[in-house]
């Protein structure tokens, strides 16, 4: 595990399926790093998942190229191809006459691995996901619940240690409220693993949560922008992928950063512009320098878009950050919230790099306040 | 109950040749039925000249049918079985399709995009499957082919089918009653123990139906 295979590159892939008269996928050229996840997101139509399924060769391409590694797909047996992709399917598709623990080790049995390493690996991918193996390995899928299918689906899909993984809606089966936690589980487990990894899915939060970069496609299976979340949202490339992300975007964009990721101001800064936190016996915020108290503290992990909500909430323009033990660590306002948002971003990958450069803090040219010196809420008139 | 004392000998070689009889033509017809069944499956033009085919032949009636053969193969077993593997094949091939059906498409994708070769789904997770679908089927098909074997009799097949046309013939109503009793109790027998296996064709589904009732 943790090597670096598994590159996967589409190389202007037309799919225009027999009697149709336009294609399903459009001269499809793009590139997906190796231990990347790529969420192929886009309406129904758009060719995603027909996209996906050119990857293992489900469906084989009208014209272009896929090469994986540099080497074409068309040149490797496709079972030898098939079986070195995970692949994971929305339904699961687990076996319901084999036990789980059989089911994770189909692709181990098929490259001929001997018995008591397809069992030992079988139950470390169990533990990978989550089941334990005593309690699980035996049971049969009807025995289990949604989720834990999906775990189950997951492992099988990994046992052979491929490189690269297709999921075709992995999660959209799933009750909404465990989706989200077996989602987290799962970005948890690519940290360890690191596999090449495409998830097709039409749900752009999911795409976005899951995400390295996102590929939008559009009707007639057209790549309309391959981009990271927070570049999709702040520049999208066409009016289509516009209309896709929403009139939210700005709150999604908050939600992609956390309030480490801003340039605080530094509380002696904060001090020296008449807006210092005055702190209590345990080095927890209580009131600022001028008397007034401090309605709303900020954690520093906590993403911009709940540091918003908890400003608006309060009426507080400004307000301290504080670490895992409740102390200050430094001043966030509406300002550098909006000064996050309106930093140039590039529309693609390419640009990433150079946009990356392109802006500067303001606590990298010396931070003028927001405001004046005199700190003020909202309404303060009647205080 | 006489007449049944008197004769036991007689109608257990009766009940036996009749099992016999049964057992052969459905065995064969399952033979049969299995590759047609696969070849059929998820191809609706094969489905609509088979079904066509093995429905027409099943509307001939056995008298009938069992008459057309013997000027061919002549009197006897061999007639009947041909008789029987040819009606049995309507609700096998049937049965053996709708198995296939019975898989789920979900199942196969993820099997197809695993690597698993086609031979390899077919006889590891397709027929599997299809298995308690299929044994509904033959359930059906031993049922009719042991009241229609009673005809076989008439062309000189045995089975308990002679002893009914024998006491038609005497003139005997308890060996008429015999002969019918025996081929009701021996469908029913069949009836059952194809129910029992058909459960134990499925054990994953007993045991998730087991731990959902507990549950």
């Amino acid at each position: 595990m943790g090597d670096s295979r598994g590159v996967i590159e589409f190389d202007g892939v037309t799919k225009v399926y027999p009697g149709a008269t336009a294609p399903s996928v459009d001269r499809l050229t793009m590139r997906i790093e190796a231990g990347e996840i790529c969420a192929l997101v886009g309406p129904s139509g758009s060719g995603k998942t027909t996209a996906m399924r050119m990857v293992n060769r489900l469906i084989e391409p009208t014209s272009g190229t896929i090469r994986i590694d540099g080497v074409d797909t068309r040149s490797i047996d496709v079972e030898t191809l098939r079986r070195s992709i995970g692949y994971v399917i929305q339904q699961v598709g687990l076996f319901p006459h084999r036990s789980v623990l059989d089911n994770v080790g189909t692709v181990p049995r098929l490259l001929g691995w001997d018995e008591s390493r397809i069992a030992a690996r079988s139950r470390e991918l169990l533990d990978l996901v989550g089941l334990d193996p005593s309690k699980f390995g035996m049971r049969y899928p009807a025995q289990l619940s949604g989720g834990q299918r999906q775990r189950v689906g997951v492992a099988r899909a990994l046992a052979a240690d491929p490189p690269v993984m297709l999921m075709d809606e992995p999660f959209g089966a799933i009750d909404p409220l465990v989706r989200e936690q077996i989602q987290d589980e799962f970005l948890r487990m690519q940290q360890d693993v690191r596999k090449t990894i495409i998830i097709v899915t039409h749900d752009l939060d999911e795409a976005m949560r899951m995400g390295d970069k996102v590929a939008v496609l559009q009707e007639g299976g057209v790549l309309a922008q391959l981009a990271t979340p927070e570049q999709l949202l702040a520049a999208p490339a066409n009016d289509f992928v516009q209309r896709f992300v929403g009139g939210d975007a700005a709150l999604r964009r908050l939600a992609l950063a956390k309030v480490h990721d801003l340039p605080l101001i530094p509380l002696d800064v904060a001090h020296a512009q008449g807006f210092g936190v005055m702190v209590d016996q345990q080095a927890q915020p209580v009131q600022w320098a001028n008397g007034t108290p401090v309605r709303a503290r900020i954690a520093i992990d906590a993403t911009l878009r709940t540091a918003l909500g908890e400003l608006i909430a309060t009426g507080e323009s400004f307000a301290p950050v504080i670490d895992g033990m409740g102390r200050p660590v430094g001043i966030v306002t509406t300002a550098l919230l909006h000064g996050w948002l309106d930093r140039p971003v590039a529309q693609s990958i390419d640009q990433h790099a150079a946009a990356g450069v392109d802006w500067h803090g303001p606590a990298q040219h010396g931070y003028a306040p927001p405001m004046q010196a005199q700190p003020m809420r909202f309404g303060s008139s009647r205080g | 109950m006489t007449f049944l004392l008197d004769n036991r000998l007689e109608v257990l070689r009766l009940v036996l040749e009749h099992v016999l009889l049964c057992a052969v033509s459905l065995g064969i017809a399952t033979i049969l039925a299995v590759p047609l069944g696969v070849w059929m499956h998820g191809r609706s033009r094969r489905i609509g000249m088979v079904t066509a085919v093995t429905g027409a032949l099943y509307t001939v009636p056995s008298l009938a049918l069992f008459s057309i053969l013997v000027p061919v193969v002549g009197l006897g077993v061999v007639p009947t079985v041909i008789g029987l593997v040819l009606y049995a094949q309507l609700m096998l091939v049937r049965a053996v399709v709708g198995g296939l059906d019975s898989v789920p498409e979900d199942v196969r994708d993820a099997a197809i995009g695993m690597g698993i070769d086609r031979w390899t789904i077919l006889t590891t997770i397709d027929l599997p499957l299809a298995l308690p679908v299929f044994l509904a089927g033959v359930r059906i098909a031993a049922v009719t082919v042991i009241g229609i074997a009673t005809i076989g009799a008439v062309i000189d097949a045995g089975g308990l089918g002679e002893l009914i046309l024998q006491g038609i013939q005497r003139d005997q109503v308890e060996r008429v009653t015999v002969g019918a009793l025996a081929v009701t109790a021996l469908a029913l027998s069949a009836d059952y123990a194809l129910v029992r296996l058909e459960r134990r064709a499925r054990p994953w589904a007993n045991r998730a139906a087991a731990a959902g009732a507990s549950a």
